[in-house]
């Protein structure tokens, strides 16, 4: 990744609107990249169905930082069955940058996490 | 004589096909002279077959080859009988063969196996699987804040039930070398046996299994300029004949009959299946580079470039290095952190630059947490890096913290 997009990135993780807690989430999850032991977790409102508001905590890379907060944007307002329906690609192409092989398990965590959370 | 450093990159091919290449990644692998590549391509062309039964001139060649070959690697780690050298797929593997084998002949449920926390993976997980089956208990030493051994703590671990301590000569993230003959002593005076995982020591240090006195000694040969997929395990004569086999299958048998099989004497007892004959005898050319260089010569070129690394590295903002700091009192491996990126994100930014580190625990979770970190970043050398590499890694580092505006 050339220092132009990783500056974007790494801005995006270092302002993150969705960073933080959850106090009391409805759905909780959390994963472990095996490559470098980098842990995330994504916390979840949910009302009817609907993802009303979502913040992660997350040890690890500004790209996968930026590809969790990314993937929380684009679900808030959505239905949470939405979640299992997201692929690879879609994440990819919400990150926007271009992302090497050896990467792929940084900028996909977020959908590993997100596919396991669970209710509370 | 000292050797001219600068030359030696000529040696390796694949800095003519990647000219910009700074490869700083020789922890996880080293590079491959042409008498590596060669010896490879020569075997296949003049000497290819199967070892050991075949009765016809090729198959005796190649056995003769592969036979060299082990005792190239026995006089390469200082000792006289290539019978104590078996060949193994790595490290891994070699370490794999004496947690099963040894066990099976000297544990008893209850006994202990002492392992550091300064292991790699390849030195802990095999340990953990066999104690689970077996009921053994593992206790493992700690690290001082400079990130040596304990040896206070390592003293107050060893019990009436240590059955085996398995311990790294080198650190793969610290490079910390540890005092192997020191530690044997000590651990034979109380009885207990030593392995030594030497992945990270064999051609940067000297390395003499008969003066260090252990018990088993493994590497594997892609550390050290030969091929991936083989590696050795020195056995000391004490348990050459008593250790029972780990795989099993063609090869290491005397006779097989429906009801079962008796077995070959070391090293054959311990080599199920096909090895990997041709990358055997590139060990032995590889074993032979080294040699010719001379491994003095090699941690002298070592030890001036981590001293120049550490001083240099360390007068940037916002580096934390891990591990001993002066140059003698590790290899060319520097582990460090840098501001708040991560080493990954690190890693991808350096990669741009053509600059080859590595990032993450680097197969040393324990560690890693010892320090207090989940992961960093590693720059580790060998005898084609210069100084020109280390200014490479430090203008790209202080390049990267002006873009980021840190």
């Amino acid at each position: 990744m050339d220092i132009a997009h990783f500056k974007k990135i790494w801005e995006h993780a270092q302002l993150s609107p969705y960073a933080g807690v959850i106090k009391r989430p409805d759905m909780s999850g959390t994963g472990e990249n095996p490559l470098c032991g980098d842990t995330l977790r994504i916390d979840l409102v949910v009302k009817n169905g609907i993802i009303r508001d979502a913040k992660f905590t997350h040890h690890g890379c500004a790209l996968s930082a930026t590809a969790t907060s990314l993937l929380l944007e684009s679900l808030i307002g959505k239905r949470v069955a939405t979640i299992q329906k997201l692929n690879e690609y879609d994440l990819l192409k919400l990150i926007g940058a271009p992302v090497s092989p050896a990467r792929l398990s940084c900028a996909l965590l977020p959908l590993r996490v997100a596919k396991a959370v669970q209710q509370k | 004589m000292p050797l001219n450093f600068h030359t030696i990159k000529k040696d390796f091919p694949i800095f003519t096909t990647h000219k910009k290449l700074v490869y700083l990644d020789n922890a996880a692998t080293t590079q491959k002279p042409s008498a590596v590549i060669n010896a490879l391509a020569h075997h296949y062309r003049t000497a290819n077959a199967n070892i050991k039964r075949g009765i016809y001139g090729l198959s005796e060649d190649a056995t003769e080859a592969y036979e060299e070959a082990r005792w190239k690697v026995a006089q390469f780690c200082g000792t006289p009988c290539a019978r104590q050298i078996i060949f193994t797929k790595n490290t891994t593997e070699a370490i794999n063969l004496v947690a099963h084998s040894f066990t099976r002949a000297h544990c008893k449920r209850g006994d202990e196996i002492l392992l550091t926390v300064m292991e790699h993976h390849s030195n802990i997980v095999p340990w953990q699987m066999i104690a689970k089956e077996r009921g053994l208990k593992l206790r493992f030493v700690n690290i001082t804040k400079t990130g040596e051994l304990d040896m206070r703590d390592l003293k107050s671990k060893i019990t009436s039930r240590t059955k085996l301590c398995a311990v790294t000569h080198v650190s793969n993230v610290l490079g910390t070398i540890n005092p192997i003959a020191e530690l044997v002593t000590l651990l034979h005076a109380r009885g207990i046996p030593v392995l030594v995982d030497g992945a990270q020591a064999i051609g940067h240090i000297p390395v003499h299994v008969e003066k260090l006195g252990c018990d088993f000694y493994v590497f594997s040969g892609h550390k050290m300029f030969a091929p991936t997929g083989i590696g050795a395990l020195y056995i000391h004569q004490k348990y050459l004949e008593t250790l029972p086999p780990f795989q099993s299958g063609g090869d290491m048998v005397l006779s097989v009959t429906e009801r079962g099989a008796t077995f070959q004497d070391a090293p054959e007892r311990f080599e199920a299946g096909t090895p990997p004959i041709e990358a055997a005898v590139a060990l032995g050319v590889a074993a032979d580079y080294i040699s010719k260089l001379g491994v003095m010569n090699i941690r002298q070129h070592e030890i001036t470039l981590t001293a120049y690394a550490l001083r240099k590295l360390a007068r940037i903002p916002g580096i934390t290095l891990f591990g001993p700091k002066k140059a003698q009192q590790k290899t060319g491996v520097i582990s460090f952190a840098f501001n708040t990126i991560h080493p990954h994100d690190l890693a991808s930014l350096l990669d741009e630059k053509n600059i080859a580190i590595r990032a993450g625990h680097h197969c040393a979770m324990p560690l890693h947490r010892s320090l207090g970190v989940t992961a960093s970043a590693r720059a580790s050398f060998s005898i084609y890096n210069t100084k020109k590499d280390v200014d490479a890694l430090c203008a790209a580092l202080v390049t990267i913290t002006d873009a980021l505006h840190i």
